[in-house]
């Protein structure tokens, strides 16, 4: 499985290298976004520094459904998916590609997004540790179900709507925990301990489960 | 997988959508050494076969063997000895020439991969285009890229959708002397065409597909390709097999 998942890995970082398109079209909806709170509200008040994290992942998770709208639609592209699912590998080795390399973009949006954030909404970051790991737990979060739901709304004509409507409910306890996890790395909090444990019970849920189901997935 | 049973066995295979039976009760048997070649007008259920021998439809009444396996039990070693080559390219078109034939190397374990992917591309006069992304490409090298894609895992049974489309004399030379090279080797292969010389060069049997049924099945030996280019012209034109 391992070696199926670096081969398709590097297939997707060799694709994103020469396009650019899943982390371009995602830091430009973010970066949009941010720029929209910023002037629509005002930033500069405690209160809403408080909710800061809480605007940069509303903005980040509608940003991740444009990159991983394109995850599977280039899989559909001159059907070279059809043969990547007949190949002779386990379908459980190209969903951990697939999501390795979602989890890559989505991560790489935030830290190219993170400065801007950290300027419009004034913020301070007091525990730098905290936000590596909140962005890399968030990240695999929306990885996880994202690879998924995407292959499932690949197959379908309106995918880049059918994509957030089935992504956006079931990722709610890990936008929350990631929010409140951003948060404490901001300050706003003194602990954050269970949702740190939320957001990595809730990730080893969802990547065991979609490891399972994806040979069923690929199949339809 | 025995590698004494016939490359691909379909028994009473009937396939429909929905009230539309696009294959009914089709028997087929190809051996190694074989190349088949599957004529019929569109919609006669050339491509359907195909894709069910394929494993890219799963749902179809009767029975289909790969190597002694049965389809719908295929396993990895039976997808191994397969390959297929469709309408669609089935390449990435944002990854180079060379990069699809290594992806797709990798993905099904060969050896040396590098060495396998670059020896592909040579064969297929696309040596020189290594480094072009495959939207650069032009339609005929595109088809040779999908043809290199369909063999670099070196399968036992190719199965392969119009594969002359879109390619230039010379590049349909090639490609014959590449079948008759494969199923000299003890390959299999079955094709779908509407090219009747270029696949009697390749062809040692010929099958006609009319509204999902066999019509004929015989040893290219035994035809004329004369006579067998007017019958196949009288099913194209008024659907009804004289052969």
């Amino acid at each position: 499985m391992l070696k199926t998942a670096g081969v398709v890995l590097w297939k997707d970082l060799r694709i994103e290298l020469r396009t650019k398109d899943a982390v371009s079209a995602a830091l430009v909806f973010s970066i949009l976004v941010l720029v929209i709170f910023n002037f629509a509200l005002d930033v500069n008040t405690p209160e809403m520094r408080r909710l800061a994290a809480g605007f940069f992942w509303v903005a980040f998770a509608f940003a991740g459904t444009l990159s991983l709208n394109r995850s599977f639609a280039l899989e559909k592209e001159s059907g070279a998916g059809r043969a990547l699912a007949l190949a002779p590998v386990d379908p459980a080795g190209i969903y951990a590609g697939k999501c390795l390399a979602n989890g890559l973009f989505l991560f790489a949006t935030q830290v190219i997004a993170l400065p801007l954030f950290v300027v419009f909404f004034d913020v301070t970051i007091v525990r730098a540790w905290a936000l590596v790991v909140s962005f890399v737990l968030g990240s695999i979060a929306f990885a996880a179900t994202g690879t998924l739901f995407s292959a499932i709304a690949a197959n379908t004509r309106m995918r880049e709507l059918l994509l957030p409507l089935l992504f956006l409910p079931v990722s709610v306890p890990a936008l929350i925990a990631a929010v409140e996890t951003t948060s404490f790395a901001l300050g706003n909090s003194e602990s954050a301990s269970f949702w740190f444990t939320l957001l990595l019970v809730y990730d080893v849920v969802f990547v065991t489960a979609s490891l399972l189901v994806f040979e069923y997935v690929l199949e339809e | 997988m025995s590698s004494s049973a016939p490359a691909l066995a379909c028994e009473r295979l009937t396939k429909r959508y929905g009230r539309v039976a696009a294959l009914r009760s089709v028997d087929v048997t190809v051996g190694a050494g074989e190349c088949v070649a599957v004529f019929g007008r569109n919609g006669a259920g050339k491509t359907t076969l195909l894709q069910v021998a394929g494993s890219l439809i799963r749902s179809f009444e009767g029975e289909v063997r790969v190597f002694g396996v049965n389809r719908r039990d295929a396993g990895t070693e039976t997808r191994r000895a397969v390959g297929i080559v469709l309408h669609e390219t089935c390449l990435y078109d944002d990854l180079s020439a060379l990069d699809n034939l290594r992806f797709f190397a990798r993905l099904y374990r060969v050896a040396d991969h590098e060495a396998r992917a670059r020896e592909s591309l040579a064969r297929f006069d696309l040596a020189d285009r290594a480094s072009t992304v495959v939207r650069a490409l032009s339609r005929g090298m595109k088809q040779r890229l999908a043809i290199a894609r369909a063999l670099v895992h070196r399968p036992r049974l190719l199965l392969m959708d119009e594969p002359f489309t879109g390619l230039d004399e010379p590049a349909s030379q090639s490609l014959v002397a590449t079948l008759r090279a494969f199923v000299g080797e003890g390959g299999a292969i079955v094709m779908s065409t509407h090219d009747v010389e270029r696949a009697f060069e390749a062809a040692t049997r010929a099958i006609i597909l009319d509204r999902g049924s066999v019509t004929l099945d015989r040893s290219v030996v035994d035809i004329d390709v004369k006579a067998f280019r007017h019958a196949y012209w009288h099913v194209l034109f008024t659907g009804a097999s004289s052969c």
